[in-house]
């Protein structure tokens, strides 16, 4: 059984009127503990109504979401325990932020939980370590911080639980490069220190291929593609078809490819890019992949 | 909880009453206030409920959705009615006694008389709400004041009802931020639902706080917004829609004056059922 199983998830907003909405149809997939999973569709495909009923936000219509084998809904008063292990990092964080200070902040999630107060000081520390948050930042405002502080702390506030399934949705909108990078970097350091399942959603291809093994492609409120990520963005014509595209670099060695039909390789960073091409030249125009 | 407010609404319809002139929709409204209030008997509040009856009717509205908001009211119905129960004329039959506490005849009927008013005051405005878009009704009120200028207060008219518009405009916004930090701040593990009252007001500062930093914010870029496409009060705007009177508007007149007379008209010679 694995770690992750979502089975025949079904939502429909203002169930039994007459303007009732099916967000999710019948979405089922399943990933395995320590996996990262990089979620791709279009605006109001159903992304965000599928991340919400993985901690249990809203209750599925029909389905089931099942974690470590056990649905989450089993116990509907227990929801907030899911809700600690299940950590939900929404869009623009930044703007649930309300603490006097950016300790107070990141500690709210932790003491929801019940964390001891001694606890709370290592944990704290421990998560803006790893977020990159200076510890002179700590006793500041959370709203004297500049934006990309903002947003550290805020997926810090959320991480400070220790969630063991981290769900992320578009965690670097409006980000410059090295916001980004420093919050990827923080999220894979998370995942490597606590060995937890991360799952991201993005509307930036490099982003995904960079992160995830896995990608779920959304169309229309169901899942229109599942599968690794090398395999997801070698079908780039299928991803065009659903207005979504592949990162750069896939798409111009795929036109050097129409050139160079020889060279096999499908790489998904720049690095694999110049590796791959590296390796052509060095054999002498044959693919050693 | 907060999904159920519909008060502000608009319903979108192709009735009688939604191709109303909006300005006519005001002042019948307020017609139809008085009207309710002037009524003093219960031949001439009936005028009135068969009025608001024939109101709803042409107004294309599903009963429901006016049901909807008199279910938020229902406490001030039964509040007002229980409270003038014990104020009945002591010449009418007395219906119950019991320590100093007399309930009359009289008590009973000023009861529903008032309560019907108190459902015939919601349902009224209900319908102008539900039947005319924000927009027009903010527009129409300036209009309405325009006579206003010449105490010079035309510029304060304006800025009055622009902020009517823009507070209009923001409520469906800020309900959706509510619930964006309800759900985040649920998910950071807060307990919003249970425990006492002291703990359910302490529970809402991580939602309020956001949510004020949040409409500030709004505030300052819907300032610097309007700045930009130099907006500088009411002074030589023209308007988009132009309003008019149309023979839709004369009817509606006419029939609620007809109304209106045949209610002063039973005040004055039925004495049956006075309140």
């Amino acid at each position: 059984m694995s770690y992750l199983c979502v089975e025949n998830l079904t939502h429909i907003y203002g169930v039994g009127s007459p303007d009732n909405k099916v967000a999710i149809k019948n979405l089922s997939f399943s990933l395995e503990k320590g996996e990262t999973l990089g979620i791709i569709g279009h605006t109001g495909s159903g992304k965000s109504t599928l991340v919400n009923h993985l901690n249990g936000l809203i209750k599925p219509t029909s389905g089931r979401v099942v974690l470590n084998g056990e649905d989450i809904w089993k116990n509907p008063k227990e929801i907030k325990q899911i809700r600690g292990k299940v950590g939900l990092v929404f869009q623009y964080p930044e703007y649930q932020l309300f603490e006097e200070t950016v300790f107070k902040d990141i500690a709210f999630g932790p003491s929801n939980l019940g964390v001891s107060e001694e606890e709370l000081v290592t944990t704290v520390n421990e998560i803006a370590n790893l977020m990159h948050i200076s510890e002179d930042l700590l006793s500041k405002s959370p709203f004297d911080l500049s934006g990309g502080q903002k947003r550290r702390v805020a997926i810090a506030g959320v991480l400070a639980m220790r969630p063991e399934l981290l769900v992320l949705d578009e965690p670097t909108a409006g980000l410059d490069p090295v916001g980004r990078e420093t919050i990827f970097k923080a999220i894979s350091d998370y995942k490597q220190k606590y060995n937890a399942t991360v799952i991201i959603v993005s509307h930036s291809m490099e982003d995904i291929a960079a992160i995830s093994d896995k990608v779920l492609v959304m169309n229309k409120g169901e899942i229109a593609m599942f599968s690794d990520t090398r395999d997801i963005f070698s079908r780039s014509q299928e991803l065009k078809s659903l207005g979504l595209g592949v990162p750069v670099v896939s798409e111009v060695f795929y036109n050097i490819k129409k050139i160079y039909p020889d060279l096999t390789a499908s790489p998904l960073t720049v690095e694999e890019a110049v590796d791959a091409i590296n390796a052509y030249i060095v054999n002498g125009g044959v693919s050693n992949d | 909880m907060i999904k159920d407010i519909t008060f502000g609404q608009y319903f979108k319809a192709n009735s009688y009453i939604h191709k109303l002139d909006p300005r006519a929709k005001i002042l019948l409204l307020i017609l139809l206030i008085a009207l309710s209030f002037i009524a003093t008997n219960f031949v001439s509040l009936a005028c009135v409920v068969f009025f608001v009856l024939l109101l709803m009717f042409f107004s294309g509205i599903p009963v429901r959705m006016y049901l909807k908001n008199l279910k938020v009211v229902i406490p001030i119905i039964i509040f007002t009615a229980i409270l003038n129960v014990f104020y009945g004329d002591p010449d009418t039959l007395l219906l119950f006694s019991y320590w100093k506490i007399n309930i009359y005849l009289g008590g009973v009927l000023r009861a529903v008389f008032m309560a019907v008013r108190v459902i015939l005051l919601i349902v009224i405005s209900s319908a102008l709400t539900y039947t005319t878009t924000p927009n027009d009704l903010t527009d129409s009120i300036e209009r309405l004041l325009k006579p206003l200028k010449f105490l010079g207060l035309g510029q304060a008219v304006h800025t009055m009802s622009m902020m009517m518009t823009i507070a209009l405009r923001f409520i469906p916004t800020l309900i959706e931020e509510t619930n964006k930090i309800m759900n985040a701040q649920k998910a950071r593990g807060a307990d919003i639902e249970s425990g006492g009252l002291v703990k359910k007001v302490k529970a809402l500062l991580p939602i309020i706080i956001p949510l004020l930093i949040s409409a500030v914010r709004r505030a300052y870029e819907l300032a610097e917004a309007m700045e930009c496409r130099c907006y500088n009060g009411g002074k030589g705007r023209v308007r988009m829609k132009q309003l008019h009177i149309s023979w839709r508007d004369v009817l509606a007149f006419v029939i609620t004056s007809i109304f209106f007379s045949g209610v002063i008209l039973s005040n004055i010679f039925i004495q049956f059922g006075v309140i």
